[in-house]
This record gives C-alpha cells, sequence and structure tokens, in this order.
C-alpha cells in the first residue's frame, strides 16, 4: 500500500528522485516510532532549501535564517498531519510556503524588515553583499549580475505575496509547474496564467521605477 | 489573444522548449510586434540573471539552533497541545468567569441589603451618604410595616363586624320565632288597637338591628331611643298598602313616628304617601347610598 502510494506520488510529482522519496518515508516511520534523530537528517536535507525560499521571500538574511527555525519545529510539531497523500518533500514546501505567506500578511515583517535591512543595504538602497554568485566569472559580469539580482529581489518584495511565491517556487527554485501546482494546490494552467501576470507586474516594477535592463 | 498566447509562451521560446515550427511562428511574430518583443527582451535579461542565482548558504549555526529546539519541544513527534490555545480554554474561561461574577454580584447584593455596611474607614460623605439610606431604608420599612397592620385592623375590624351582624341575625330570627309563638298563644291580642301587629315588631327588630350595626345613622337611632320610650303603635292603612311594595321597608314603627327607608326610584311614592296621609308630615330626612330615609310625625 506505502508502494502505491509513493508511486502514486511520483506520477503526481517529482521533486524528489523515488530514492529520495522512499528515504523520507522510512524516516518518518522511525520518527513516529521515537526515533528523534531522523528528523535531523530531513532538516539537514531540507533547511537549504527552505532557508532560499525564505530569503528570495523576504529578501532578508536574518529574517529568512529566524523563519527557517520556525518553519522546521511547526514541521517538528505537525508530523502526524502528514498523511501520505502527496510527497514529503512537497507538503514540506507547502507549510513552509503557507508560513511565509502568513508572516509576510501579517505585517511583523515590515516592521523587522526596516530595521534589520538597514545593515545589509548600500547607499543605493541594495542589498547584494550576501547575494552567491559565481566568483570565477569577470568581474565586471559578476558586479553586474550582483546588481541585477538584487533589482529582481528587491522588486519582488514589492509584489504581493501570493505573485512573490509564484515567481520564488518557479524562476528561483526551478520547480515544474506541476511541482508548483502541487505546492501551491492549484491547477498548472492556472500557475502558467498567474506566472505571466506575475513577471508582466515586476517588468512593470523593474523598467518603471529601477530602469532595469537600460 | 494572439499576443496573450505569445507571451504565455516566451518562457518556453527562450528556454527553446517548443516545436520547431511553433518556434518559428514565434520568432516571426516577434519581429513585427513591439510590444511582444520588449516583453521577449525583458523576459530574456531576466532569465538570465535568475539562471545564475545559486542557492544561498544558511547560517552556520542554524541547523544547531533548529536541533536545540526540536530537542526542547518533548520527544513526542505530535504536535503537544497546551490548554491555553486550545479552543474551548477561551469558552470554558469565559463560562467560568461569567457564573463566578454571577454568584459574587448575588453575594454581595444579598449580604448588602440584610447587613448593614460595616467598614472600619470611612469617610464623612460616605458615612453622610450611607446614614441617609439607612434611614430611607428604615422609612420605608416602618411604612410597610404601618401599612400592614392598618390592614390587619381594618381586616379584624370587617371579622368582628361580620361575627356582630352573625350573631344579630341569630337574635334577630330568635326574637322573630318568639313573637310567631306568642300570637300563636293570644290571638286575642290581636284585636287590640294599642298592640303592636307582628309584621310591624318584625319592622322594630329590624331597625333595632339597623340601629346596632349603624347602618340606619343617627336618625335610626334616636328612632330606636324613641321606641324604648313609646310603646305600641300602628302604621296607617295606606302606609302598609305601600310598604308591602318592595323598596319601601318601614324600619321604625312608634306611636308618634315612623321611618321608611325608600330606593332612589321609589321617591315618587312616598312622595304621593305625604298627600294621603294628612296627619303624618315629614319631619327629617336623609340620604345614604341608594337610600332616602323618610321620617314622619304625627301632627297634634
Amino acid at each position: 500500500m506505502a508502494l502505491l502510494r509513493l508511486i502514486y506520488c511520483l506520477i503526481q510529482e517529482s521533486l524528489f528522485s523515488k530514492e529520495q522519496a522512499a528515504e523520507d518515508l522510512k524516516c518518518l516511520q522511525q520518527i513516529r516510532q521515537g526515533e528523534k534523530k531522523y528528523f535531523t537528517r530531513l532538516t539537514e536535507k531540507y533547511q537549504k532549501m527552505i532557508f532560499n525560499l525564505c530569503y528570495r521571500f523576504f529578501n532578508n538574511y536574518d529574517t529568512a535564517a529566524d523563519l527557517t527555525q520556525e518553519i522546521f519545529i511547526r514541521i517538528y510539531r505537525k508530523l502526524s498531519s502528514f498523511k501520505g497523500k502527496s510527497m514529503f518533500s512537497t507538503w514540506v514546501y507547502r507549510v513552509a510556503v503557507n508560513y511565509c505567506k502568513n508572516h509576510a500578511v501579517s505585517g511583523r515583517f515590515l516592521f523587522f524588515k526596516k530595521v534589520d535591512g538597514l545593515e545589509q543595504q548600500d547607499k543605493e538602497g541594495f542589498s547584494y553583499k550576501r547575494e552567491p554568485v559565481d566568483e570565477r566569472s569577470d568581474p565586471q559580469q559578476v558586479l553586474s549580475q550582483k546588481q541585477n539580482s538584487a533589482l529582481i529581489q528587491q522588486a519582488l518584495t514589492r509584489l504581493d505575496p501570493r505573485k512573490r511565491m509564484l515567481l520564488v517556487l518557479r524562476d528561483m527554485q526551478a520547480m515544474s509547474y506541476r511541482e508548483v501546482a502541487a505546492v501551491l494546490k492549484i491547477k498548472q494552467g492556472t500557475v502558467k496564467s498567474a506566472l505571466a501576470r506575475a513577471r508582466a507586474d515586476l517588468r512593470a516594477i523593474l523598467t518603471g521605477e529601477f530602469h532595469f535592463g537600460t | 489573444m494572439a499576443h496573450k498566447k505569445i507571451i504565455n509562451q516566451l518562457e518556453s521560446y527562450i528556454k527553446g522548449e517548443l516545436g520547431t515550427a511553433r518556434q518559428q511562428q514565434i520568432k516571426a511574430h516577434l519581429a513585427q510586434c513591439s510590444s511582444c518583443r520588449r516583453e521577449y527582451l525583458f523576459l530574456k535579461q531576466y532569465f538570465k540573471v535568475v539562471k545564475k542565482l545559486t542557492l544561498a548558504e544558511p547560517p552556520a549555526d542554524m541547523f544547531r539552533r533548529i536541533r536545540e529546539q526540536t530537542d526542547r519541544a518533548d520527544g513526542s513527534h505530535a504536535e503537544k497541545k497546551i490548554l491555553l490555545f486550545k479552543p474551548y480554554f477561551y469558552r470554558i474561561a469565559a463560562l467560568i468567569t461569567f457564573i463566578g461574577s454571577g454568584i459574587l454580584a448575588f453575594y454581595y447584593l444579598n449580604q448588602s441589603s440584610s447587613l448593614p455596611v460595616a467598614s472600619e474607614k470611612r469617610t464623612p460623605a460616605v458615612e453622610s451618604a450611607a446614614a441617609c439610606r439607612t434611614d430611607r431604608e428604615s422609612n420605608i420599612e416602618n411604612k410597610k410595616v404601618k401599612k400592614v397592620k392598618e390592614e390587619k385592623t381594618i381586616l379584624d375590624r370587617k371579622q368582628a363586624a361580620s361575627e356582630l351582624y352573625r350573631r344579630q341575625k341569630k337574635d334577630k330570627e330568635k326574637t322573630a320565632d318568639h313573637l310567631a309563638e306568642q300570637d300563636l298563644q293570644t290571638d286575642d291580642t290581636l284585636t287590640d288597637p294599642a298592640a303592636p301587629l307582628p309584621h310591624s315588631r318584625k319592622r322594630q327588630t329590624a331597625a333595632e338591628s339597623m340601629a346596632l350595626s349603624g347602618n340606619g345613622g343617627a336618625l335610626a337611632k334616636k328612632v330606636y331611643r324613641e321606641k324604648q320610650i313609646l310603646s305600641g303603635s300602628s302604621l296607617p292603612p295606606v302606609v302598609t298598602e305601600i310598604t308591602n311594595q318592595t323598596d319601601i321597608i318601614c324600619i321604625s314603627n312608634t306611636v308618634v313616628r315612623f321611618v321608611l327607608k325608600v330606593a332612589h326610584k321609589r321617591l315618587d311614592a312616598v312622595l304621593s304617601l305625604t298627600n294621603k296621609i294628612p296627619d303624618y308630615k315629614v319631619d327629617k330626612q336623609t340620604v345614604k347610598e341608594d337610600y332616602y330615609f323618610f321620617s314622619f310625625v304625627r301632627q297634634n
């Protein structure tokens, strides 16, 4: 039965390979039997992805770190509510996405953003000091890449949380339409049209306010 | 519509995911359409930047912190709901508060109504206010007690009056029986004009009872006293005719005077009576409730 469910999940979503999904299920079984150390395995596996999701969504390193921590504690507490109807990775992403959206809507972030963001922003107001890029490239290109990515990040924060999340999942986390649809619990067609609208909005912000590409 | 479709497929076009025919179609459209070309140029640059974005490294201590937190969050993997955050907790708390406040209010009200407020330290203003309040309360209580007492006395009086009336009624019946027996024994006495008729005797006893109970008023009392002095009288035949009718009662009959109790509606009968008995004239006339009392006195 578990195998059938796993196959069904794999058909529906393909965030991870078959082996990884099976490993997740094994870890979950062990955790349910009281083996706490297996949760650290899951944490190790997903922490970077969840952290990056938060980082791209909020464009703030410290907030992303704090939120990742909170999300994993939430996942730990809510493990019993995972029924295995989807892939564990999808479920983890869903928890993270909902947590980030709620956090953004609650307005708490607006207050902290102003305080935390100051030290990271340069005189032009862009925060790209922590922006990871390939250091082997041409310095001029690296600077340009840093600037452009910082511009995109800045423009993203101006979008509403739903559109922002779509762009983060699809463009920055490089998820397929199917995976995005599974995480956000919407149809693939809706994902495509919503993405087009989100990109149009982003373009309007980037070209209008940040003179992106000029 | 065509623009929208092409814009939706621009991503696939840039990434080279479309068929060659479709790629050619879009390429041709972009050469013609400036707005779609602008969108294409933006997306091309956007994907170029985004593609080069690598995953940011999380802080080194984040993993340790998560581990500490999960260790602290107790051994069970299931979420432990604290009582404070359970949905019914607030309802129960609200219910307990409501009931508790209700009990306190009830207790306080009972205490304040039964006992005077006793406090160690009081300001003069508070004391005077309390004194005024107690005075007012005591006055109200006194009034209530008085009212109850009055009601009691009225009830007692009524009872006494009703008892008296019952006793008098019994006496009256007894005397009537006694007189009837006497009449049966001495038939000869009926021929005596000075002797009073049994009927008139009965009227006398009625007048007596009325005088005693106070229904007839001062006039009836006076008549009763006259009756005590004088004895033996008879009504003129015209009067007996009228008094045999309803609503006209002869309540007293002496030698010189007789008193009629007349209902208002029978007043005309009494007025016509005054012409029929010239040797009698109306001496006094009083009104009580629905009745007239006419006192006829024989003229010398």
